[in-house]
């Protein structure tokens, strides 16, 4: 994003006073931003002016307009703007104090760090619809023109950047862009509306950031097949792919279908000589971390979720306060994510044995320092033996694993997986898509018999046979027992004769 | 008829007077701030007088890595 001059950030394009371009053009300015109009003098005009009449508290600029409460009940923007997140940074500060000392005296003064380096990171209304956030240094969007929907790049990424920002775009070496920006060319809003933006239907604010009502959920387009669906859901493509049955409800759908994505460690945050705030980070890592999610809910049930490292270190707040969070173990620092470039095909669903058995994907005790053990306890990841070793019951397991497609046990449509060897050894295998009529046994037959599985390369025993073989072996092992009673009885006579 | 027409005229006119003095909404573009705020040449001068009197603030060098 290019920075503005100093002049375009407070210039008025003239169209914003056109009642037809912007209603709000038609307030004086020194309603919203006090002030002294009347003064030819810059330095007097601008006495008392505030900069954005909408934070803390927009009730006195926006709440004469747009205070009402709508028709389902959920508040104006009052009300919003008190469990938004954007302004109030609620969830962020919740986890920091979880993790904070007791002592009112380190609390005192970690809202004080974070006041200088962390809470400028806010937004408000005017910092989303009118101008740049002022922790990337304001400015307006576009002359002072209200824009309903934030621009993406001015507003949502000029925040959201480093994570999601280059997620999203494909920003990150060798990791391609969400399939969504490239396929669909959908921008932030099409899945986070204005509701989610502003933490609408909220009757207290959220303690996490992923409680928060009317947030994006991929089902809201991507529906099971045959499910029910309005218009806008019509928009998604269906979920017909069976691993969908299986995983549902069970796996988040970034574990299949996101790529690396970034993670952030060892923050700290301190001031200069001159007073101005500085952070300090380690270098972040790309990485695909697939952990467990302790406190499922009904709204997500899945426990298998993808997880991202957040920089958050015990010596954070070392240049206000030492020992400021003695109490780390309180909040895991692999936490819950949402990355942003989904791709249909990924490394982890190309086969069901790239992710299962692939203990490289899953958080372990391995990826944690050891100050963090404990806090993500609930996070690690069992480790589950090696498929092959948890299908050493069948002859051959590699083979089996190798050979047989996973989903020709583990049917979705069935409660449990098929142990029933006959299944497949058979001559009416369940490996069969075609009903093929079992061919004549003669000597001419020199054909295999369900011949779909040898064409695949797969032959499996019980179930291909070449007729013709059968025939000859039996023949065989007849001709052997009439050679032997032959050789016995001439035997039996010659003794009798002597 | 004429006590009927009486209090509607005086009506009328305190009407009329009452809404010619009233506060009316007055528009960004009457106001004082506008000639500047939509003129880049003044704009350019006074923001330029404006960093110039401000103390020189660098941005802090001992920021590393990702925000």
């Amino acid at each position: 994003m290019a920075p503005l001059e100093p002049y375009e950030k407070v210039q008025i394009d003239t169209d914003f006073l056109d009642e037809d371009e912007d209603v709000h053009g038609q307030v004086s300015c020194e309603k919203c931003h006090g002030g002294n109009p009347e003064s030819n003098d810059y330095k007097t005009a601008h006495e008392g002016v505030v900069r954005d009449p909408t934070y803390p508290d927009p009730s006195k600029a926006c709440g004469e307009c747009h205070a009402m409460d709508d028709e389902g009940g959920h508040p104006g923007i009052t009300g919003k703007n008190k469990t938004n997140p954007h302004v109030t940074l609620a969830p962020f500060k919740n986890k920091i104090y979880l993790r904070a000392d007791s002592d009112p005296c380190v609390r005192d003064k970690i809202e004080d760090a974070m006041g200088t380096n962390c809470s400028a990171c806010h937004s408000s209304c005017g910092q989303c619809h009118v101008s740049r956030p002022e922790s990337v240094g304001g400015g307006f969007i576009d002359g002072h023109l209200f824009q309903k929907t934030p621009p993406v790049e001015t507003n949502c990424t000029s925040c959201h950047g480093s994570r999601v920002g280059q997620e999203f775009h494909g920003e990150n070496e060798g990791i391609p862009a969400d399939v969504h920006h490239t396929e669909h060319e959908m921008a932030c809003k099409a899945c986070h509306t204005g509701d989610e933006m502003h933490g609408s239907g909220m009757s207290k604010e959220p303690f996490d950031r992923y409680e928060v009502a009317n947030r994006a959920k991929c089902e809201d387009c991507h529906k099971m097949a045959g499910s029910e669906k309005t218009e806008a859901d019509k928009q998604g493509k269906d979920l017909v792919h069976p691993d969908h049955a299986i995983h549902q409800g069970k796996v988040s759908c970034q574990v299949c279908h996101s790529m690396p994505y970034k993670n952030c460690y060892s923050c700290h945050v301190g001031k200069n000589e001159l007073g101005a705030p500085y952070f300090e980070t380690a270098p972040s890592k790309m990485d695909f971390k697939i952990g467990l999610r302790s406190k499922t809910t009904e709204d997500r049930p899945e426990k298998y979720v993808t997880v991202r490292h957040v920089p958050v270190s015990p010596g954070l707040f070392d240049f206000y306060v030492k020992d400021a969070l003695t109490n780390m173990d309180k909040a895991p620092t692999w936490k819950f994510a949402t990355p942003h470039n989904i791709q249909l095909k990924t490394p982890q669903n190309e086969t069901c044995l790239a992710c299962h058995g692939n203990n490289k994907l899953f958080l372990t005790k391995n990826d944690a320092e050891s100050w963090e053990v404990k806090a993500n306890e609930d996070v690690f990841v069992p480790l589950k033996p090696a498929p092959s070793v948890r299908h050493n019951w069948l002859e051959q397991p590699e083979l089996h694993l190798k050979k047989v497609d996973c989903l020709i046990c583990h049917n979705p449509a069935l409660q449990s997986p098929i142990k029933d060897c006959q299944q497949c050894h058979a001559v009416d295998s369940i490996l069969l898509t075609t009903a093929e009529k079992t061919p004549e046994y003669s000597l001419t037959n020199w054909s295999f018999t369900n011949k779909e599985l040898v064409e695949k390369g797969n032959y499996v025993v019980g179930s291909n046979r070449i007729p013709a073989l059968d025939v000859i072996g039996i023949l065989l092992v007849l001709l052997t027992l009439v050679g032997c009673l032959i050789h016995g009885g001439l035997r039996f006579i010659s003794r009798r004769r002597k | 008829m004429r006590n009927v027409l009486k209090p509607l005229v005086i009506f009328g006119a305190v009407f009329i007077f009452i809404l010619s003095y009233s506060a009316t909404v007055v528009s960004a573009e009457e106001s004082g701030c506008v000639s500047c705020h939509t003129s880049m040449k003044k704009l350019l001068q006074i923001t330029r007088d404006i960093e110039a009197s401000k103390p020189k603030v660098e941005k802090p060098t001992e920021s590393k890595g990702e925000g």
